[in-house]
């Protein structure tokens, strides 16, 4: 690892969301090191997790492999007679290939979806990869081994590979079998399969972790004695909200009906079997459980994924009669989308309540996702996000969407402490309250005994991205839910880190896809521009020089890039446009704030003045613009926003950029899908190490299917109505900066959230002065797989000394 | 006596890589000074051997400033040479 991803990683700890000043911030980094379950996360699963890559890749390395990387299995795999109409193709190191033109793509995408992980999904080509989490979240949701494997090989142009049916076998035949039950606040590991049971009370970290020393272990009647007989009942499927409002998927309505007669039939005859399984799975007959002790759930979670019996987390909350009901239903007007619908499906899919993950898109309904979850399960429900600005928009949308009694909503924040009555249905909390450890001020204490000791039917884990492990062990440690559902729109961290949430909380159910979403509209369409912005000599001289952190300020304040704002802020204005500046450096943010002469919004800006300029942000016309410090960058709601403009942002984190895109996602009520009808500038400024993190930002994005559009000239030098026009005007902003001092260039550590829509679909004018291109992403060499990318005309991307 | 001394006329892309080079030349980047005057905004003119090195040069600074996914950090894609 190079010194520059360290300081990176390092760089993304500081940031989050939980540490409000460096000391502490430091404190948590070396504890986080120090934990030893921590660190031998990864190194457990490179231990047990057969690994699609270490394992099948022997026969990739057979492959010959040309000059760009390309991999020639011609040699592994043969061509099926009629592969034109098969729509996948699969390689020997588990990567799956999906031709999104295809006639059943809609199928196969559902199908991948559930059984790999979503690599990139641009325009024409999607690839997944394989992985023993994604099998594990395959079978969770009930597939079965036999299924995938001959699906897949429908689906295949080509012959699967035996290492992949191998790896599917391995993953999956011992996967499902275990479950673990949290019942009357204790917790149970139950099996259907005697063997399995058998096998794990022999183990001696099962057994250290097993609560009620039995006898002894002799045939299957007596060890097993708690012989439970599991409910042969058949459920009929849940449904969600009043209305199935039934769009045809949430990317179906573009497919064409015309092109069925190519397909071959084996592939719809078994495309019907796999929808009729989702539904139920429910045959059951005896089920043998026992307890086990809480201090060791974990150990014992990862003793079961070392043993191939991964446990898997389900609640029947239908038949839980310990626990109260609560009065809680959907609101007969809302109307769930039908991606919304599908995840919840996954969740509730054979009648009980799974733990996992629901992946969707800023903007694309998620809180509407988890209070559908709440009113479905109707438990005691707690929710935990990321700041008391999303505590407030989780509460207003619970008032929205269900019929809830407002005074069964409980708050529990640093600012907003609701009592709490026996009768509470639902708490909304934030992570740093849940997991403080300090000594608690004696009504917060009340509250958190409150929170321990319920048990809660679900746990809904707002921004499930952005928890770091050990704040979210402690969660875990102090609350008991017998359903954790985790809510994020990026499932990326620059640490490895995000691996941990599959046994914290369980698989990924569903991910949505980005770009289907934006074509139905559910999400503004959204032109991501890069525009590049020269350096001053002045400035760029001084960047060249200063070796310490206050680099940054330099390329930040570059006159260039304040033109370039500048410009970009007024075209918008022009337009009635909302435009939100983001930049992280607090700095940077006052100073344009002041020269642009708009309200901003910072770590130090107090409530009240938020809202006070977010309320004119919203409604009064003269405030088309404000700036925003990373506090902005995911919770609080601003639906009218449709531009955004970065000036400055935290290295390379594709999360934040994909949570910044975010603010501007929400969809507009009339939005057209074929324009454009929010745009996302980041200004970077040339030659800088700005180039180097803008790209590495971006690979989120484009491997969700966007592409940025590089601006590489504004053509702006000229204009008389910007500022910093004369050279006096730049060489006293350069001594404003040179006067700031290193810690005027660090980020602030706060955060809150927002998030928007757009507002009219005017597209963008390009003045003719401006060259344009399109140029292909420069991380991909499998660009022959993706989009075509066109260049319009040749960047120059610098012109070297001539001579 | 008359020095004559072989150089090169540099033209710049734009101010800032001038001051690239300035500052290559202040901090002994090639192990000596090479400028030999300062014309302008955009031109310099320097000794005649150094053209290869300074190429280098930028080419590690473009380098640096560019994003590979597959080769980690350093060298991009993203240079172009003419």
């Amino acid at each position: 690892m190079s010194r520059r991803q360290k300081r990176e990683r390092a760089k993304e700890y500081g940031s989050s969301y939980f540490q409000p000043d460096a000391k502490r911030a430091s404190r948590e980094g070396s504890a986080r090191e120090d934990t030893p379950a921590y660190n031998d996360g990864p190194t457990t699963d490179k231990l047990v997790i057969p690994n699609a890559a270490s394992k099948t890749g022997d026969s990739a390395v057979v492959a010959p492999t040309d000059e760009f990387g390309a991999k020639d299995y011609t040699n592994i795999l043969s061509l099926k007679l009629d592969h034109s109409s098969r729509p996948i193709w699969v390689a020997p190191d588990g990567h799956i290939f999906l031709e999104a033109f295809s006639p059943v793509y809609k199928h196969a995408r559902d199908f991948l979806i559930a059984i790999a992980e979503p690599i990139c999904r641009p325009q024409h080509i999607h690839e997944f990869k394989l992985t023993a989490y994604s099998l594990y979240a395959a079978v969770s949701v009930g597939l079965q081994t036999n299924d995938i494997v001959e699906y897949l090989k429908r689906l295949s142009k080509t012959t699967i590979p035996d290492g992949i049916i191998k790896f599917i076998e391995d993953c999956t035949l011992s996967y499902g079998k275990v479950k673990l039950v949290l019942k009357h606040n204790r917790y149970y590991v139950e099996s259907a399969f005697p063997e399995v049971m058998q096998t794990l009370l022999k183990d001696p970290v099962v057994q250290q972790a097993r609560l009620v020393p039995d006898e002894e272990e002799k045939e299957e009647s007596d060890p097993m004695t708690s012989l439970l007989v599991g409910d042969t009942t058949k459920k009929p499927p849940l449904l969600f909200g009043a209305k199935k409002k039934d769009q045809g998927g949430d990317g179906g309505s573009q497919e064409s009906e015309g092109a069925q007669p190519s397909v071959p039939s084996d592939l719809y005859d078994y495309l019907e079997k796999m929808d009729m399984e989702e539904e139920e799975t429910e045959e059951e007959a005896k089920t043998w459980s026992f307890e086990i002790n809480q201090e060791y759930l974990e150990t014992l979670q990862r003793r079961c994924i070392e043993m191939e019996y991964p446990l898997l987390a389900e609640y029947d909350f239908r038949n839980d009669t310990h626990n109260p009901d609560i009065v809680i239903d959907l609101k007969p007007t809302t109307i769930l989308r039908p991606y919304q619908e599908k995840s919840l499906r996954k969740m509730f899919g054979n009648g009980r309540a799974r733990s996992g993950v629901i992946v969707l898109p800023c903007g694309a309904g998620k809180t509407l996702v988890g209070v559908t979850a709440a009113c479905t399960i109707r438990k005691r429900c707690l929710i935990l996000c990321t700041s008391a600005v999303a505590v407030e928009q989780w509460r207003s949308q619970f008032k929205l969407w269900s019929t809830i009694d407002e005074r069964l909503v409980c708050r529990f924040t640093s600012d907003a402490k609701d009592k709490p009555s026996p009768n509470t249905a639902v708490a909304i909390s934030t992570y740093a309250m849940v997991a403080y450890t300090q000594k608690r001020a004696w009504d917060s204490q009340q509250m958190m005994n409150f929170l321990q000791q319920q048990e809660w039917g679900l746990m809904i884990l707002d921004e499930v991205q952005t928890i770091p492990a050990d704040k979210f062990r402690r969660t875990l440690a102090v609350v008991q839910a017998h359903t954790k559902l985790g809510l994020t729109a990026t499932l990326v961290r620059e640490d490895d880190k995000i691996q941990d949430l599959n046994f914290l909380i369980g698989p990924k159910l569903y991910e949505a896809n980005w770009m289907e979403l934006q074509n139905n509209g559910f999400i503004a369409k959204v032109q991501c521009a890069e525009v590049w912005c020269p350096m001053t000599p002045e400035f760029y001289s001084e960047y060249l020089k200063i070796k310490t952190r206050r680099k940054k300020l330099l390329y930040v304040m570059n006159p260039n890039k304040f033109r370039a704002c500048q410009f970009l802020m007024k075209h918008h204005e022009q337009r009635n446009d909302k435009i939100i500046i983001f930049s992280d450096v607090v700095f940077s943010l006052r100073t344009y704030a002041k020269r642009l002469n708009k309200p901003f919004i910072d770590g130090q800006t107090n409530q009240q003045e938020r809202m006070k300029v977010l309320q004119n942000f919203k409604h009064n016309p003269l405030i088309n613009t404000i700036l925003i410090s990373k506090v902005g960058d995911n919770s609080f709601d601003l639906p009218d926003a449709n531009v955004l403009i970065q000036i400055s942002a935290h290295g390379g984190s594709r999360r934040q950029e994909a949570q910044r895109l975010g603010r501007i996602l929400r969809a507009k009520k009339d939005s057209v899908a074929e324009e454009y009808n929010a745009f996302f500038y980041t200004l970077v400024s040339q030659d800088t190490e700005e180039m180097h993190f803008s790209t590495k930002r971006q690979r989120f994005l484009v491997n969700q299917g966007y592409s940025f559009k590089v601006v590489s000239k504004l053509g702006i030098e000229d204009e008389p109505s910007l500022s910093l026009s004369t050279k006096k005007e730049q060489a006293e902003l350069l001594q404003e900066v040179l006067s700031a001092s290193d810690t005027d260039a660090d980020e602030e550590g706060t955060a809150g959230k927002q998030g928007f829509v757009s507002k009219r679909s005017v597209p963008i004018s390009i003045p003719h002065n401006y060259i344009v291109c399109i140029i292909q992403p420069p991380w991909s060499t499998r660009s022959s797989l993706h989009s075509t990318v066109v260049c319009l005309e040749k960047c120059i991307y610098i012109q070297r000394v001539a001579h | 006596m008359v020095n004559v001394v072989k150089g090169v006329l540099l033209k710049c892309s734009d101010a800032a890589m001038k001051q690239f080079i300035k500052h290559l030349d202040e901090t002994n980047a090639l192990g000596r000074k090479f400028i030999l005057h300062d014309l302008d905004d955009i031109h310099l003119f320097v000794s005649g051997d150094v053209s290869r090195a300074l190429q280098q040069k930028l080419d590690e600074l473009m380098d640096r400033n560019s994003y590979s996914e597959y080769s980690g950090d350093a060298a991009g894609p993203r240079v172009r040479k003419e």
